[in-house]
């Protein structure tokens, strides 16, 4: 599973601030760091516990297959909702929580357009707080697909992970008795054949666009791993590694 | 009979038109589209300022009647490409193109419920009546605070609907929350003459204190022209009947009346019966 | 047909019990009250109320009073178990006559914690089995579950044979007690600290400054314990209870320096933050919880005990009372301030968008208050209880065995009458209507 990129037998010995033997010592413990995109925020940091696939493949750098991620264009995003509102019926989101929001910016500083949109979600992150803090192991990332899971059954509703979430992306549901979010609607749609979730689906101005980051045929591939349009994800700092992406242009 | 008749239709003649005229000068401030989805609001004083006249638009491109557009089944982004609506100016050429800065047009919902109740709204809306009326400029609170800032929450999108006391004043309903003097950058109410054109006149009834045989009829025509609102509101007496306990320590201790009737310089209270007949 | 001796030992502490006069019994049976009413409270609230209408916590401040509380009984009793580990396993001879109702203490007051935290949790049940069902190594949570645990157990285990004044045996499983109860307190600040998320919380300050904060109320908890229990005993605060208390003090003294040092550092390092550290700060310092931070957490909490401690010279019980209580209110209120300043900023604050634009808030609601109070009930009344339970508490320390009349193995924990204890209260000539 480890990603040995020196073993043709070229050390680092340019960079100088790092010896080959610290980087082959750092990859050994199974830390898997790839991608330079997206101001160095599309990685893929995986546990060597996680052989998903065999050595030498080329989709190793993103363990997952699919690699379930969305782009969100927010200079599209027109505030209508639709999305929210069709989160809601598809997967039956009480009215005092939520799995997505479109949140609004006013700058009044701003020249010509003033407000932007901007969608926000659970960002399926690769380095998931919550699942860290879960002292029962009640969600947990899908090591097919990358989704961080809930398992209903399991949570004891102490909310540490709704604590850790550097996005606010997780609610106690009191229907279910466990904590909800979003799961790029897994059990809605995904595990019942459907290809895209349901924010993405309804979308009027394609702002939202769900995708395999690990197949380049996808259009979240193209999208993603280009240098002339800038793509950020939120937080960064926060180490979490999401991956929702978003951009402009 | 035949110079009545002649009467009644050149008067008719005249005003019909005149009205449909009148009509025709003031357009709707701002239309809110919410077909195909929500929402879009368009300002015609955003437009008049650009010198278009009202041709420019209403030649075929948009009917007078307002939000008519929205009915039509082409009345999406893909006909505006093609320049059909805003589109015929809207294409980078004459104005910025449809396919850039959509916030800039595009309101959003501000949640999941969208304020569909006035997509027409009057650049001018009158509240009250007689000396103590407001004209109150949508265009004017457009450009800090979105439809939503006020409707449906504080007032009811229809004129005439909101019943503003004094009282209300200090109550921070209405436009009170924002203008109560604590937000940044927002006049508070207290002055008066912001709103209210003309100056607002006192109550004219006598307001009683307290009761039996300690009561005082306060008249506001013997103090205003002296002393102004000012002087007692809000600072001694709020806008409210009633509200006022006045004991006598409070005689001694110069609040409420006696801030003014106290011993050195104004009437001195001393005289009981100057206020308690 | 002879009595079982358990049977007797525990009609005697009975006996002891009702005949603590009417002070002692309105006090246990209010604090049972309040144990009582607060538990109804909150399994009302979380059963059939929802903590969502019921508790002031939301989506945005999950964390609140309750988990402040637990830390607040869990912080005190590792504290006590540490106070009381200085003296009857490191051997410290001034610190050994508190041993025993320290360690008493510390379970009692685990236990109270382990009530309030029972009372927040909405499916606490699952919590018993997806325990050991479904680990989850990298939890803090798990951790400090599993180790405060274990540390019960070790706890009882070692107060069992404290009281059999067997301190050999006791302080090898005292010592592994204070292990796991620091490891424990670690991940207990550990929960917070590890959030990058949240970065009032975040580093590696809030394990540390448990463990100052862990010894600073240890200290000032048996002094408040201790100073009831001989006025409820009746007996005179003098001899080596005495100096043992001026012991503590100091030591209380000196942690009270160090708290106050780290939360000086604290709140300087703020200053030199990114955005959201500079909000919490000013919130803090100069906005709504400023209040909370002068005053009780400075100024109750740490600044007036100090003084008043150093007023008292160790040998001014009273003062030295007062100064313990303000600091134990100052630390609730100095808890429940941590944990809830640290979800205060929204976590998109830096998008500037309208949803986002204020500070959260956060009220507790009366349910919460009585939940803990139902924690402080369960801490009185057990405290109560067990001082009239247990008698030979003090003077036994290790090497000072206090043996009444050893009748056999477990009986012994129930002594009737302490021959020094009764030889203290006559001397004493302090009699507060009370005979033990």
């Amino acid at each position: 599973m480890t990603f040995k990129p020196f073993e043709d037998g070229k050390p680092l010995e340019v960079s100088g601030t790092i010896s080959s033997l610290d980087r082959r010592a750092f990859l050994k413990i199974g830390l898997v760091v790839t991608g330079a995109f997206a101001g160095g925020a599309v990685v893929s940091a995986v546990s060597a516990a996680e052989k998903v696939f065999p050595r030498g493949s080329f989709p190793e750098k993103y363990p997952y297959k699919p690699h379930y991620c969305m782009v969100i264009r927010v200079d599209r995003c027109i505030g209508c909702r639709r999305c929210v509102e069709a989160c809601v019926a598809a997967n039956a989101v009480p009215d005092y929580g939520w799995r997505t929001l479109v949140l609004e910016r006013e700058e009044q500083a701003a020249i010509d357009q003033r407000r932007e949109f901007i969608p926000v979600l659970c960002n399926q992150c690769n380095n998931p707080p919550c699942v860290r803090a879960c002292p029962v192991r009640a969600t947990y990332k899908d090591r097919k697909n990358g989704i961080v899971m809930m398992d209903n059954r399991k949570c004891i509703g102490c909310k540490i992970c709704v604590a850790a979430c550097p996005y606010d992306a997780r609610y106690y549901n009191e229907e279910k008795g466990a904590i909800d979010k979003c799961d790029f609607c897994f059990e809605s749609r995904l595990s019942r054949g459907a290809k895209s979730t349901a924010c993405a689906v309804h979308c009027p101005a394609d702002v939202r666009i769900f995708g395999d980051l690990s197949d380049p045929r996808d259009r979240v591939y193209r999208l993603i791993h280009q240098l002339q349009k800038p793509v950020w994800v939120l937080k960064k700092e926060a180490g979490a590694r999401p991956n929702v992406f978003y951009m402009k242009g | 009979m035949r110079k009545r008749m002649l009467i009644l239709c050149t008067a008719l003649i005249i005003t019909v038109p005149l009205s449909g005229a009148g009509a025709a000068d003031k357009p709707p401030a701002g239309i809110l589209y919410t077909q195909p989805l929500k929402s879009v609001l368009f300002s015609h004083g955003d437009h008049l300022q650009k010198g278009t006249s009202c041709s420019t638009c209403h030649s075929g491109l948009f009917d007078m009647e307002a939000l008519r557009a929205q009915t039509r089944k082409d009345f999406n982004m893909a006909a505006l490409y093609k320049g059909k609506y805003c589109g015929a100016c809207h294409n980078g050429r004459k104005a910025f193109a449809a396919d850039t800065q959509c916030a800039r047009c595009h309101l959003g919902t501000r949640g999941r419920v969208a304020a569909e109740d006035a997509p027409v709204y009057k650049a001018t809306v009158r509240l009250g009546r007689g000396g103590q009326r407001v004209a109150f400029s949508h265009e004017s609170h457009r450009k800090k605070a979105t439809c939503r800032t006020c409707h449906p929450g504080l007032f009811q999108p229809k004129e005439g609907a909101a019943r503003i006391g004094m009282a209300d004043h200090d109550r921070n309903k209405f436009c009170f929350g924002c203008h109560s003097g604590k937000v940044r950058g927002v006049f508070a109410w207290s002055d008066c003459s912001r709103c209210h054109g003309k100056a607002v006149p006192a109550p004219k009834e006598a307001i009683r204190f307290g009761k039996e045989n300690r009561i005082v009829t306060f008249r506001h025509d013997t103090h205003q022209p002296k002393a102004g609102c000012q002087a007692c509101h809000p600072g001694l007496f709020a806008f409210r009947k009633g509200t006022a306990r006045i004991g006598f320590p409070d005689h001694m201790g110069g609040k409420f009346c006696f801030t003014c009737h106290a011993q050195k310089g104004g009437a001195a209270f001393y005289t009981c019966n100057g206020c308690h007949k | 047909m002879k009595n079982s001796p358990l049977l007797d030992s525990l009609k005697a502490a009975g006996g002891r019990i009702l005949s603590g006069g009417p002070v002692y019994l309105s006090g246990a049976i209010l604090f049972a009250l309040l144990f009582i009413a607060g538990s109804v409270t909150g399994i009302h609230s979380v059963y059939f109320e929802g903590s969502r209408h019921a508790y002031g916590t939301s989506r945005e401040i999950p964390l609140a009073m309750l988990i402040a509380t637990y830390s607040f009984f869990v912080v005190a009793s590792t504290g006590l178990c540490l106070v009381s580990s200085i003296g009857h396993i490191f051997g410290v001879r001034a610190f050994q006559p508190i041993g025993k109702r320290a360690v008493l203490l510390s379970v009692i007051t685990i236990l109270s914690g382990f009530l309030v935290i029972g009372l927040e949790l909405e499916n606490p049940f699952r919590l018993a089995i997806y325990l050991f069902a479904s680990p989850n190594f990298s939890s803090n949570i798990w951790w400090m579950g599993t180790l405060y645990a274990c540390e019960v157990v070790l706890l009882i285990i070692e107060f069992i044979y404290l009281m059999l004044d067997r301190h050999r045996v006791s302080a090898v499983v005292g010592f592994f007690g204070i292990l796991f109860g620091v490891a424990a307190i670690s991940n207990l600040g550990g929960v917070f600290a590890t959030l990058n998320g949240r970065e009032f919380w975040y580093g590696p300050y809030l394990p540390i400054f448990f463990i100052a904060s862990a010894v600073m109320m240890g200290c000032a908890a048996i002094i408040f314990f201790t100073v009831i229990a001989h006025r409820i005993r009746g007996a005179a605060l003098d001899g080596p209870v005495a100096r043992s208390l001026a012991a503590v003090g100091k030591l209380l003294l000196l942690m009270l320096a160090v708290v106050l040092f780290f939360t000086i550092w604290r709140m300087v390092s703020l200053t030199a933050g990114g955005t959201e550290k500079l909000m919490v700060l000013d919130a803090l310092v100069s906005g709504p919880y400023a209040f909370n931070f002068w005053v009780m957490e400075i100024g109750l909490g740490i600044v007036l005990p100090f003084l008043l401690l150093l007023g008292s010279r160790g040998t001014r019980v009273g003062v030295m009372f007062l100064a313990v209580s303000l600091m134990i209110l100052g630390a609730f209120f100095a808890r429940l301030q941590m944990v809830v300043a640290g979800q205060i900023v929204p976590l998109y604050w830096d998008l500037g968008v309208l949803e986002f634009s204020r500070l959260h808030v956060y009220a507790p609601t009366w349910r919460e208050v009585m939940v803990v109070l139902a924690g402080v009930g369960f801490c009185g009344a057990a405290f109560l209880l067990g001082e009239k339970i247990f008698t030979n508490f003090d003077g036994a320390g290790a090497g000072v065995a206090v043996n009444i009349g050893k009748v056999g193995g477990g009986e012994k924990v129930f002594a009737s009458l302490d021959e020094t204890e009764a030889g203290a209260a006559v001397n004493g000539g302090k009699v507060d209507g009370d005979e033990p």
